[in-house]
């Protein structure tokens, strides 16, 4: 199976508490973009605390028969829900990935609004 | 625009910033939200160090002028706390000429802390009340359900797996991300200022400023809890304490508190 003929995965930015949160699909390309950063991570690395304000970015990426969601977000991808294992995501890479989508998916007005609170600076 | 003036020195000239357009509606919605912290600028406040904020209003036309507020005011003070709205206005000289010294800024963050804890809760939860646990959130937290209902379904105890909205039941659904968007909505859901006859939720809304909404609910023991969005139910706040007092718990980017609402039966979609 191409990586052309899978859909894509969906994504949305944790943050809100009451509204639903902004969603988008990928591309299948992006989808296959974020398997391949995904499958260089190391095992590792604490999640963040959740609250109140940013959490990260959930992605639900289709496989062969399940679908597998995954929470980017403070250095650590991690399943959804937490079943103990993480990913060590050093420099934040698929999160920032995810950050990239969500840019050429969402409307500049949300970027604009919720993407400093991911704390992205380098 | 508006001037603010953080009441500090003794023998120096205080330091003054303006604040931003966006800055300024911010402080607008705050006030409006609640007036009690707006003071007369001669309140009597006394003593050496931190004294609040003398703020001014220097433009016409502007959000300030259209809430009607007036020309001159103070914002805290030595035994009153200003609540959040204080601690914020602290935290917008960061970056203007004001260049308040870091040893002003954390004796000033001090004293509003200080005064806040001292103020004890000032609610009072109503004298026939229905609470569920403050530690067993089973209900909510399994994989069924807790991507499907927010901190507004927690707040109402409904779970309809709908991620509820505000006024959408009633068909009157919030249009504006403030106090005066929201509040109006839920009323039109079923909650009220005052205690109901049957039996009462005590629930209370606050507002990240023109971007969402959170509710929390009063529960067993004395503690609120809450749902952030789909993640799991609580009984703590952002710092990891338990909630005793939603005004002064660690609300994150929630930082505006709008008022408690009472409701039994709410109906919420």
């Amino acid at each position: 199976m191409t990586g052309g003929s899978r859909p894509g995965a969906q994504a949305w930015i944790d943050v809100y508490s009451g509204r639903p949160p902004p969603e988008w699909t990928l591309t299948p390309e992006e989808t296959e973009e974020l398997r391949s950063l995904l499958s260089t991570l190391p095992s590792g690395g604490a999640p963040p605390p959740g609250g109140l304000g940013y959490r990260g970015i959930l992605v639900s990426i289709p496989g062969e028969s399940i679908v597998a969601t995954l929470r980017a977000g403070g250095g650590v991808v991690a399943p959804e829900p937490e079943d103990g294992t993480t990913l060590a995501d050093t420099g934040r890479r698929v999160e920032r990935y995810m950050w990239e989508s969500a840019r050429r998916h969402l409307a500049p007005d949300v970027i604009e609004t919720l993407e400093p609170h991911a704390h992205l600076e380098p | 625009m508006i001037s603010v003036q953080l009441d500090v020195f003794s023998g120096r000239p205080n330091p003054r910033w303006t604040l931003s357009p966006r800055q300024s509606r911010e402080l607008v919605e705050r006030i409006q939200a609640d007036p009690r912290v707006l003071l007369p600028r001669d309140a009597e406040t006394v003593g050496l160090g931190y004294r609040g904020f003398v703020v001014e209003h220097l433009s016409e036309g502007d959000a300030w002028s259209r809430a009607g507020l007036p020309a001159t005011a103070r914002i805290g003070g030595t035994h009153v706390s200003g609540g959040e709205t204080a601690n914020w206005l602290l935290g917008t000289s960061a970056g203007t000429r004001a260049d308040v010294p870091g040893q002003v800024l954390e004796h000033s963050r001090e004293a509003i802390r200080s005064a806040r804890l001292d103020r004890p809760s000032t609610y009072t939860a109503c004298a026939n009340s229905f609470y569920t646990s403050d530690t067993d959130f089973s209900y909510w937290n399994n994989p069924q359900h807790q991507y499907s209902n927010n901190c507004y379904n927690f707040a109402d105890n409904l779970r309809t797996d709908t991620y509820a909205q505000p006024g959408r039941a009633a068909g009157h659904m919030y249009t504006e991300i403030s106090c005066r968007g929201v509040a109006p909505a839920a009323r039109w859901d079923g909650w009220r200022a005052k205690c109901q006859t049957q039996n009462n939720l005590n629930v209370c809304l606050v507002i990240w400023p023109s971007t969402d909404f959170h509710w929390y609910r009063l529960c067993q023991n004395g503690h609120w809890c809450h749902k952030p969005g789909g993640t799991p139910a609580r009984n703590y706040d952002d710092s990891g304490h338990l909630i005793t007092d939603p005004e002064t718990c660690d609300r994150g980017p929630y930082t505006i508190f709008c008022r408690y609402f009472r409701g039994w039966g709410v109906i919420v979609e």
